[in-house]
């Protein structure tokens, strides 16, 4: 059998993927050629084979236990351990949030906050001036996990033009509030206090329930994404990194994507 | 009646009603199981893997707002979790860590124990010796029924990347169920791994 190029187009004509044009010769082709008759004849009885084993079966308790789990992450999460996050000058540490500014959406260096795997010294957690969107966001977790890439993240995309949600809570407002440029909120103030640690703990609650291994983020940022006060929790497994952006104080999902 | 559609379950789930999030767990779980069982090739840690996949539904699905469907979401997010668990599982084999007993690539795996052809086996063990990039789209495109873009939406590769993998695939499994001679030329002159 002699090597030619139209043996690597044969599965995507048995697939129906090529394009017009190309079927018709590759179909043309394929009447003249013994070759790939014999190929193409080998890739429809495999794929019939395949077609034909029987769907793998999910017993009834697997499909229990999957149910079961669910129920108890229902339940509501009871208050995670706020040690990391206690604030004031009590003795406890808690994580300092560095105020990220604004532009370093393009994944520019920044002294950027770590989750409370170690305690460090107590700074106040403040709200910033970034209001994030779907690609900054994503841009924030690249710059989080040390990725360069041009692949699309595994994300959900917000609907163009889809309904906002409505804001449960009036903005958290401080002394220099004032509207930016570009139509974000910047709250230079500075919340100090339980209030703001407790958010914080009841939205990373919500994210990590109380079933999964990660229950620290590795990063996480208070701002505004599209114009709501929000978290950036980014999660880390052992290789996979997960961005989780959450309503202020109502911790609703507002974003979710992977890297 | 008509079954709600994918779209109508996740706005009811938005809306606070649990049932419809019920309602995507039916619906899906069957395709999520499937899926993990074929990349890891044990029945717990599919199980595993697809509780991982819905509790992270639950928690993230009230944020999803955009023109993805949620099948490919689920293909992805199982996808990505199992090849998680399946790495895990390599690095603590390397490590020498005792490990639970394994089922080795060329075993059937579980699913065989209730498949009564003979044939079906040796297909399912064709499939375990496929390496994993392979067997990702052999089960998204001819066991899932997935198209090219969409496996490539699922895989965030390019669709070129899809059709390269699969006709590799496809080629190797017909050598080794004896529909291709083994001498016979295929124009795949990579060495199918």
């Amino acid at each position: 059998m002699r090597q030619h190029d139209e043996l690597d187009q044969l599965s995507a004509l048995m697939d129906g993927e090529l394009a017009a044009p190309e079927r018709a010769a590759l179909e043309a082709h394929v009447v003249a050629c013994e070759d790939c008759r014999v190929i193409l004849d080998a890739l429809r009885s495999t794929v019939a084979e395949l077609r034909a084993l029987p769907e793998p079966a999910l017993t009834e308790q697997d499909s229990w236990a999957l149910r079961s789990a669910i129920s108890r992450a229902r339940r509501p999460a009871r208050r995670w351990q706020r040690l990391a996050w206690s604030s004031g000058a009590a003795a406890a540490s808690v994580i300092a949030i560095v105020a990220i500014v604004a532009g370093l959406g393009n994944g520019g260096t920044a002294d950027l906050a770590s989750g409370p795997e170690e305690a460090r010294d107590s700074i106040a957690l403040q709200s910033t001036s970034q209001d994030y969107g779907p690609a900054s966001a994503q841009q924030r977790l690249l710059s989080v996990a040390g990725i360069t890439t041009s692949a699309p993240l595994a994300a959900m995309p917000p609907a163009a033009g889809g309904p906002q949600p409505e804001m449960r809570t009036p903005s958290p407002t401080g002394g220099g509030g004032s509207t930016g440029a570009f139509g974000y909120t910047s709250d230079s103030a500075v919340r100090t206090g339980e209030d703001a640690s407790q958010e914080l703990d009841a939205c990373v609650s919500s994210v990590t329930g109380s079933t999964q291994e990660r229950l620290v983020p590795r990063y996480y940022e208070a701002a505004t994404f599209e114009g709501r006060p929000a978290f950036l929790l980014i999660f880390t497994t052992e290789d996979r990194y997960e961005l989780w952006v959450v309503a202020r104080p109502s911790c609703e999902v507002l974003y979710f994507a992977q890297a | 009646m008509n079954e709600p559609s994918d779209s109508e379950l996740l706005d009811r789930f938005r809306g606070g009603d649990q049932a419809a999030f019920d309602l995507i767990v039916d619906r899906f779980e069957r395709r999520v199981f499937a899926v993990a069982l074929s990349i890891c090739r044990h029945h717990e840690d599919a199980r595993d893997v697809a509780q991982d996949v819905f509790l992270t539904a639950l928690r993230s699905l009230s944020g999803f707002r955009g023109d993805a469907q949620l099948g490919t979401w689920f293909h992805r997010v199982a996808v990505n979790a199992s090849l998680d668990l399946v790495r895990r599982r390599r690095r603590r084999d390397a490590a020498g860590l005792e490990e639970l007993e394994e089922q080795p690539s060329e075993d059937p795996g579980p699913e065989g124990e209730a498949i009564a052809s003979v044939r079906a086996r040796e297909v399912h063990r064709a499939l375990g010796r496929l390496g994993e990039e392979h067997r990702i789209v052999i089960t998204l495109h001819d066991l899932q029924g997935l198209d090219y873009a969409q496996v490539a939406e699922t895989l965030a590769v390019p669709v070129g990347t899809v059709k390269s993998r699969l006709h590799r695939a496809r080629l190797q499994l017909a050598r080794e169920l004896g529909h291709l001679r083994e001498s016979e030329p295929t124009g795949d002159e990579a060495p199918l791994r």
